[in-house]
């Protein structure tokens, strides 16, 4: 089983759909506990099964809860007393949190991405730039913030499909990176 | 005692056969087709052998590659199981004539009882109430409507040599019977290649009373009690208990009596199980027909008498006289049986099929789980959908529902869908819990039992799967040295789908 150790503090909140309603659970650390917080309150958390088993068992407020679990590309479902509830989970975009790392895409290509809808205020870079980790690649106003855009690694830009003035939507591409031509 | 004997059967009871021939120290062949190749019985087995493609007539209904393999493995006994070839009176002709002990009654038994009219005639002989009835022919609609005017309405119209439900029809009336005797003649005609027909009197919701018989060959016939199935969906049983809670001790004595009485006149040997159905108003039961075979259900009758069935087929089969008495045989408790259907309740139980990722029985105190699957085999469509039987005891009902309770929280399969949750539905069920209840109920109660009332406890559990997927992928990715410090990013993970 996996040593998960929420760092200090840290949260994480979640929208999840089951059968047309929609719940907000948080998640939250004090003192080394879990906590989770649903409409009906906060309780205390604790997983005792292995992350990939497909029989889980958590502690939830002093209670055992068994359930079935599946988890494929298409669906997530969770089995509670024999019958299933299939669920939608949702990261919710504004909670900060630290210690993030971002998989690198297909041929190690790596998207840098929009993470908000903003307005782009300068680039500074062009295809074929060799860039360094943590350079600043380009301007986004967004949430009355001029936000630095950083390279969140070494590496040619390959892609700029964005210009000064633009509004992007969350999520549009805004510089498409590649390897360094000695490797990664 | 047998010395071999082959299963011609699979899943569940094979493994309950299985059992009874390890108890006895007989050896066990098990047979089995493309689709069952993994599944636990074969390697419970002593031996095994393939039986043939997939779909039934390749395989289970194969009489000669039966009779084939047997002879081939040395066995002496075959033993048919349930459903398959147990009620089929040639194939127990062929073991017959091939040498081989068919474990169960004698061909012309299965003949004799087998059909209707003459098992209800067998009946009547023995003196045991039948549902008033009579033979009729579809043209005859005069004749049929002046007895079906002695009998009284409603009736129902069934086709003479059929089975499993088709062809019926229920009249309310006479211009409704003279509607129906056409369009059942034709549909007996289709279905079973006579177009012979009969009329019964109609009961408004009966019960469902069966009585286990076990005979040996030399004339000794027990009963073992009864088993009530009322709650049966589209004439298929989803859960049997003993005792009925509908019978007064005096009734019991009645039944179990006629049950006696009817194997004997029909010169039974064997386990097998007289099914009536009573009408609660008049307190009247009323013959119905024959199971010449071991019952699913058979596990709630073990449960209260401690007798193992299987094990008394063996012995009244390799000749043995029955060291049972009858005043040695008694109701110890009570015990409630559901079927674990890879069924959708949520979507009319349309069969489930698909790949078990997961599947925990439960443990516990009465608790008894005969399974035909376990996790990584497979459900395909070629044959019934029973995944297993869950059987628990108690000293009395309200303690077996209980324990039902429990065993069926317990009870976890992944990847497919179950019955588990209208089992549990039963078990808080107002009508059941009374013992108020019968052949019609389930139907009037599905809607009822279609609860979703934990989306909550869903929301919060899926969530909670998310995050611990979360913090495992950081901490693989921080280990991997991959970090990146990135306030604005979201995440590498969930997406919506």
């Amino acid at each position: 089983m996996e040593q998960f150790q929420p760092a200090k503090g840290a949260m994480m909140e979640y929208e999840v759909n089951v059968n047309g309603q929609t719940f907000r659970v948080k998640f939250t650390e004090r003192d080394g506990q879990l906590f989770v917080t649903s409409p009906r309150g906060t309780f205390p958390v604790k997983a005792e099964t292995p992350l990939r088993s497909k029989v889980q068992r958590v502690q939830l407020n002093g209670g055992a809860a068994t359930f079935g679990y599946h988890r494929d590309k298409e669906r997530t479902v969770l089995i509670l007393d024999g019958t299933h509830y299939e669920v939608q989970v949702r990261e919710e975009e504004h909670v900060r949190f630290t210690q993030l790392a971002r998989r690198p895409g297909a041929q190690g290509k790596l998207d840098v991405k929009a993470p908000m809808p903003g307005q782009v205020v300068s680039v500074l870079v062009k295809p074929g730039d060799s860039v360094k980790k943590n350079q600043t690649l380009l301007f986004l106003h967004a949430m009355k913030l001029e936000n630095d855009i950083r390279s969140p690694r070494d590496g040619v830009v390959l892609e700029v499909p964005i210009k000064q003035g633009d509004a992007l939507e969350k999520g549009a591409l805004m510089v498409r990176l590649g390897p360094t031509p000695e490797g990664r | 005692m047998f010395k071999k004997i082959l299963i011609a059967n699979r899943a569940e009871i094979a493994h309950r056969v299985i059992r009874a021939c390890r108890k006895l120290g007989v050896t066990s062949v098990a047979v089995y087709s493309d689709a069952d190749a993994h599944l636990p019985y074969i390697s419970a087995a002593d031996e095994s052998c393939y039986l043939g493609p997939s779909p039934a007539s390749e395989s289970y209904l194969n009489m000669a590659r039966l009779i084939d393999l047997a002879r081939r493995h040395g066995a002496d006994g075959i033993h048919p199981g349930y459903g398959f070839l147990a009620e089929n009176a040639a194939f127990a002709r062929l073991c017959e004539s091939s040498g081989i002990k068919f474990i169960g009654p004698p061909s012309a038994a299965i003949e004799r009882l087998g059909d209707k009219r003459a098992a209800k005639e067998v009946a009547t002989r023995a003196n045991v109430p039948v549902v008033p009835w009579f033979p009729c022919a579809p043209g005859d609609g005069d004749a049929a409507a002046a007895k079906a005017a002695q009998i009284g309405y409603p009736v129902i119209v069934k086709p003479a040599a059929g089975g499993g439900g088709k062809g019926m029809h229920r009249a309310a009336n006479e211009t409704e019977l003279r509607a129906a005797l056409p369009r059942a003649g034709r549909e007996a005609k289709a279905s079973f290649g006579d177009d012979a027909l009969l009329v019964e009197k109609f009961l408004v919701n009966p019960r469902h009373i069966e009585v286990q018989i076990l005979a040996d060959e030399h004339g000794s016939v027990l009963h073992l009690f009864e088993r009530e199935c009322s709650l049966q969906r589209r004439q298929q049983k989803l859960l049997e208990e003993t005792p009925s809670v509908a019978l007064a001790p005096a009734q019991r004595e009645r039944i179990c009596g006629d049950a006696v009485r009817i194997a004997q006149t029909a010169g039974y040997v064997n386990a097998g199980t007289c099914e009536f159905l009573l009408d609660t108003k008049s307190g009247t039961h009323y013959f119905c027909e024959v199971n010449t075979r071991l019952q699913v259900e058979h596990p709630v009758t073990e449960m209260v008498t401690g007798i193992d069935l299987v094990e008394q087929q063996l012995r009244v089969a390799s000749g043995e006289v029955l060291s049972l008495k009858q005043s040695d045989i008694r109701q110890n408790g009570a015990a409630i049986e559901v079927r674990i259907n890879s069924e959708d309740p949520f979507a009319d139980f349309m069969p489930s099929l698909g790949y078990i990722e997961a599947f925990q029985v439960p443990e516990g105190q009465g608790v008894r789980v005969d399974a035909g699957y376990a996790a990584g085999d497979s459900v395909t469509p070629y044959y019934d959908s029973l995944l297993a039987k869950l059987i628990v005891h108690g000293k009395d009902r309200a303690e077996v529902v209980q324990r039902q309770v429990a065993a069926l929280k317990q009870f976890m399969v992944v990847g497919v869908a179950t019955t588990i949750p209208t089992h549990l539905a039963i078990m808080h069920d107002a009508g059941f819990l009374k013992g108020d209840f019968h052949i019609h109920y389930v139907e009037s109660r599905t809607k009822e039992w279609l609860k979703l009332d934990r989306e909550e406890d869903a929301a919060v559990l899926g969530a909670l799967m998310e995050y611990r997927r979360l913090l495992k992928t950081r901490e693989a990715q921080s280990r991997a040295g991959e970090m990146h410090f990135d306030p604005w990013s979201s995440s590498s993970l969930p997406r919506v789908r």
